[in-house]
């Protein structure tokens, strides 16, 4: 076996060639790249996030600082705004100066306040109930380790708590005793059940008093008696703007001045307004541009002035939607 | 050749070199003396793709998985459907998965398991994002061990754009998105049976 | 256009989403009411052991390759054993991890406080250079699979001038030294992600590497072993370790005669010739050259650690942060397109402001002044070095394979006509 070594009889040309070999090894080398994940391999929404970039009656008026931890709940008593953080309800008066502070213990979810100025204060398994004064209170615990409380509606005789990690909602009396479980599974009712396959399931009482239930993973709401019966119910699964997408969702509901059930929603954030009864979608708020990189917001309501609220995880503040000045020709869609 | 069994004193001044060096090199190497395997922060990963591309096998050694007990088991996957399909079926056009990989089984009314099939995954990532936008965030992607050959430099750690993956220690090697395996298992607590009668109180 | 979209998309959508979803990570599953209960995860442990019978494997190919070299003195057999290590630590077990890879684990473990060296790459780095301090570079005759892919492709080598040998053989020396910088200040390993041959072995790779490793054993057809000689980076530990080794290849079994038939048979430049008369030159000549260089050496790795120290700009780019640190300034500056890349994309979604990525990748330039610093003066000893062996003229008489950069191949054997005394074999 024996190799040999060739004298080159033209070394120029021989250096030359290996150079202009070298030179490719580092071309490669240098410009070497992997193939980039090409469009079929990527999550594109783009086609539902364009729905709803269209013009609305609405626009973003202000946009309100919190100094608080991690709020998370809100809640509207006349011309009064109450944020609920971690530790602190945080009090605002019609112009968003904070007047008051009330005092608890834990990171709060939710937040509502009756309407003779009691407040509660909806932890994850825990309530605690604040008198009007802002002083302490009775706590519930009555709850399970996998609850998950994610709202609160009380009205001058119950309190309604949507539980989430359980599925179900409560209604409470003033005293603190668990009265109904609502929503769960019964065929012999024909309640459907509550199906929650993320944190957020919210319940809203409107001014006629009627109790309205998201029923998160049949991409709807649902409308029941104080004790449990079923009323009516709709149900709107579709990317389209005038439904609801996702596993589940809306993620808030409130109600306006007018008795117009406001929604919010997570993947794509988008607030809405339906007709509450039948389920008829009337106009977007405020569509996908304005939240585009929230996946969901904290909480929503309507001020005194009919103002849309909103607890913006992002930025942690307050974002207020008003009517535009020129809004009077409608342009619902 | 003549001096090949001769043993002199440059050879034990090379020998203890030799030893001394071994010496050094181990001790600086600290006292981690595990091997070490490639890995992915489910937490970090931005869901990008280039786990598919541009790992050095094909298909790739990252794959999806559902940490069951974050999973919603919901009727309406956004990671297991296409955005718009009108139909809530098994139909190839209406999944997600470029692959069909996602396995979608009945459990009871309205609550659906969904299962990837490792290996028609190609860990693209798709249904981790969906399911992280529309879900409860419960598909995650994982290098796995029993594919990686363990690159001494993973490539797709050098390009992946939220710096995910580390070394672990090869006793273990995985990571969740909850924390430990424990933290993987947990079993909802068990529904307490309703008296019948407990609706129509009041 | 469609990509832009698609990528803009994304970056809306996921990336603060993946920040605020840990939220929703402690939430329970359904309750059920059949009997399901959740599946346990499957998680296939990393084969275990492995690391250990490749160390074994190395052992037991290295001490065959010593026996081959010294005993059998057989280049057919090191030729088969080339074979076998292409396919076995190559193919088989894909190249990963390589002694020549190991360098930068060994350097991490050395640089990085936080970094530690498992047993088996530890042995995976020493064993051929022991073997080295014993038996010369028995490692790169044939169970290197780097080495081995290019031995056997070599087939119609030609001679390179040494003076062009000396320039380029510089090559490995920076190498070794960007290798060292990239594992010191963290930009990550070199030597792994330039491997030529690693993307053949996995068939696998981008494009341009793939590339860039055919390119490389087509220029092995006529230069041979060109990332041995010009580029290895851990060639040049093995060379040092080989330099005072115990035992080394001879050509001929027994006193060379000087018939001058192996002069041609090395394609590394690798056999030092016997001096010819008319180079001998008065020793007084060489002395003071010597000592020129000598005192002139100071002077040069100065030299060279300056210029390293003002190369720092260049060089930090070959860190990803700071590379993504400037690519966000351009683009903030309007120099770039907002979010030109999916690097920078993702940069501003995640936790990590601006403000502070810039001040890491200062810091990060910071380090690459002294690792440019460094690196400079180390390449500037390795010049005056080669400068002062350069000048001492070496007074050979026979033909004798330089130590140091003898790959062991063997490929002389077959030409030196000088038989084994019968008494030692
Ligand atoms: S490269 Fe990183 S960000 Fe991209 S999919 Fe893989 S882990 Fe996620
Ligand atoms: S969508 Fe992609 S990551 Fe998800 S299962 Fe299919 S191939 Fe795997
Ligand atoms: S270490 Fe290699 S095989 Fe494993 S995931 Fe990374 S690139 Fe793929
Ligand atoms: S010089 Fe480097 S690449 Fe070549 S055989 Fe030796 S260790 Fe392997
Ligand atoms: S064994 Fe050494 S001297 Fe002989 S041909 Fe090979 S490199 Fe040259």
């Amino acid at each position: 076996m024996k190799e040999s070594v060739r004298e080159t009889k033209h070394p120029w040309l021989a250096g030359i060639a290996i150079a202009a070999i070298a030179g490719a090894y580092f071309f490669f080398l240098g410009t070497s790249s992997y193939r980039e994940p090409g469009a079929n391999l990527q999550y594109d929404i783009t086609q539902y996030t364009e729905i709803d970039d269209i013009e609305t009656r609405w626009e973003e008026l202000d946009e309100i600082p919190l100094d608080l931890d991690s709020p998370r709940g809100m809640a509207v008593q006349g011309d009064r705004l109450l944020v609920a953080g971690t530790n602190a309800i945080a009090v605002l008066d019609a112009h968003h100066n904070e007047i008051e502070r009330y005092a608890f213990e834990g990171e709060p979810n939710c937040l509502a306040i009756a309407p003779d100025g009691t407040m509660f204060v909806g932890m994850p398994n825990e309530v605690q109930v604040l008198n009007a004064d802002g002083s302490a209170g009775s706590r519930w615990t009555d709850f399970a380790d996998r609850s998950y409380l994610t709202s609160i509606a009380a009205t001058d005789k119950n309190v309604f708590i949507a539980d989430a990690g359980k599925h179900v909602v409560y209604r409470y009396n003033w005293d603190g005793e668990r009265k109904v479980e609502i929503g769960r599974r019964n065929d012999d009712l024909d309640v459907p059940g509550i199906e929650v396959p993320s944190p957020y399931l919210d319940l809203a009482v409107n001014d006629e008093g009627h109790l309205w239930i998201v029923n998160p993973g049949k991409l709807g709401l649902e409308r029941y008696r104080p004790n449990g019966d079923i009323v009516t119910s709709w149900y709107h699964p579709t990317l389209e703007l005038h439904g609801f997408s996702g596993c589940c969702n809306p993620t808030q509901i409130t109600f306006d001045k007018s008795g117009n059930l406001v929604t919010s929603e997570k993947g794509l954030v988008r607030l809405k307004k339906y007709e509450v009864t039948a389920g008829d979608f009337q106009e977007l708020v405020m569509g996908h541009k304005t939240f585009p990189k929230e996946q969901s917001v904290r909480d929503i309501a309507v001020d005194a002035e009919d103002r849309i609220l909103v607890l913006d995880p992002r930025t942690d503040t307050i974002r207020v939607f008003g009517m535009k000045e020129s809004a009077d020709v409608a342009t619902t869609t | 050749m003549s001096d090949w069994a001769k043993v002199d004193r440059r050879d034990f001044m090379r020998a203890t070199a030799a030893l001394g060096f071994a010496g050094a090199a181990y001790a600086v190497s600290g006292d981690k003396i595990d091997e070490e395997v490639w890995q992915l922060d489910p937490n970090k990963c931005t869901q990008c793709g280039r786990c598919t591309t541009h790992c050095v096998l094909n298909p790739s050694a990252v794959k999806c998985l559902n940490q069951f007990n974050i999973c919603g088991y919901c009727d309406m996957c956004f990671g297991y459907l296409q955005p718009g399909s009108r139909a809530i079926d098994t139909g190839a056009e209406n999944q997600l998965c470029p692959t069909a990989a996602i396995k979608r089984t009945f459990i009871e009314d309205k609550y659906y398991e969904y299962i990837i099939d490792e290996e028609s995954c190609i860990g693209c990532a798709k249904c981790v994002n969906a399911c992280l936008v529309f879900g409860n965030a419960s598909f995650y992607l994982q290098i796995r061990q029993d594919i990686c050959i363990n690159c001494n430099e993973c490539s797709i750690a050098k390009a992946c754009p939220s710096d995910a993956f580390e070394k672990r220690p090869i006793s273990d090697p995985y990571m969740y998105l909850t924390g430990d395996l424990e933290s993987t298992r947990s079993t909802p607590e068990p529904e307490p049976a309703l008296p019948k009668d407990f609706f129509i109180q009041q | 256009m469609n990509a832009n979209r698609v990528i803009t998309a994304l970056g809306t959508l996921l990336v603060p989403a993946a920040m605020s979803g840990a939220a929703e990570m402690r939430f329970p599953p359904p309750d059920f009411y059949s009997a399901y209960t959740l599946p346990d995860l499957y998680m296939p442990p990393p084969p275990t052991s492995n690391g250990m019978w490749d160390a074994v494997i190395l052992f037991v190919a290295l001490s065959i390759t010593t026996w081959m070299v010294f005993q059998a003195r057989s280049r057919r057999g090191l030729f088969l054993m080339s074979i076998f290590s292409v396919a076995w630590f190559g193919f088989y077990r894909t190249g990963c991890i390589c002694p020549v890879g190991s360098t930068q684990n060994v350097m991490a473990g050395l640089f990085l406080p936080d970094v530690g060296v498992s047993v088996v790459v530890l042995s995976f780095f020493v064993m051929p250079l022991l073997f080295s301090l014993f038996y010369g570079r028995v490692f790169c005759a044939s169970v290197c699979p780097l080495g081995a892919m290019q031995e056997l492709v070599a087939i119609a080598p030609i001679r390179i001038s040494p003076a062009l040998e000396r320039v380029l053989s510089m090559g490995k020396y920076i190498y070794l030294g960007l290798a060292a910088l990239g594992v010191a200040t963290g930009a990550g390993f070199l030597v792994c992600r330039y491997d030529p041959f690693v993307g053949i072995w996995r068939m696998g790779h981008s494009y341009g590497m793939l590339l860039a490793g055919g390119v490389i054993l087509l220029l092995g057809v006529f230069v041979a072993r060109p990332y041995c000689r010009f580029m290895c980076p851990y060639g040049v530990l093995l060379g040092w370790m080989s330099r005072f080794s115990k035992y080394h290849l001879d050509i001929p079994p027994s006193p060379c005669v000087s018939c001058r038939l192996c002069e041609d048979s090395c394609p590394y430049n690798a056999i030092d010739m016997p001096t010819p008369q008319h180079l001998k030159e008065d020793p007084e000549v060489g002395k003071k050259r010597l000592r020129g260089f000598v005192f002139a050496s100071p002077v040069i790795i100065a030299i060279g650690a300056i210029v390293g120290y003002m190369m720092y700009e260049p060089l930090s780019r070959m860190h990803p942060t700071v590379t993504l640190s400037e690519q966000i300034a351009a683009e903030d500056v309007g120099l770039l397109e907002v979010n030109s890349s999916l690097e920078t994309e993702t940069a501003r979604g995640l936790d990590r402001t601006t403000e502070q990525l810039h001040s890491e990748a200062m810091a990060i330039r910071e380090n690459f002044k002294t690792g440019g610093a460094w690196l400079g003066g180390f390449l500037g000893l390795i010049v005056a070095l080669k400068l002062i062996g350069l000048s001492k003229v070496p007074k050979l008489d026979v033909y004798t394979p330089h130590k140091e950069t003898c790959f062991s191949c063997g490929r002389c054997y077959p030409y030196c006509p000088v038989e084994a005394e019968p008494t030692i074999a």
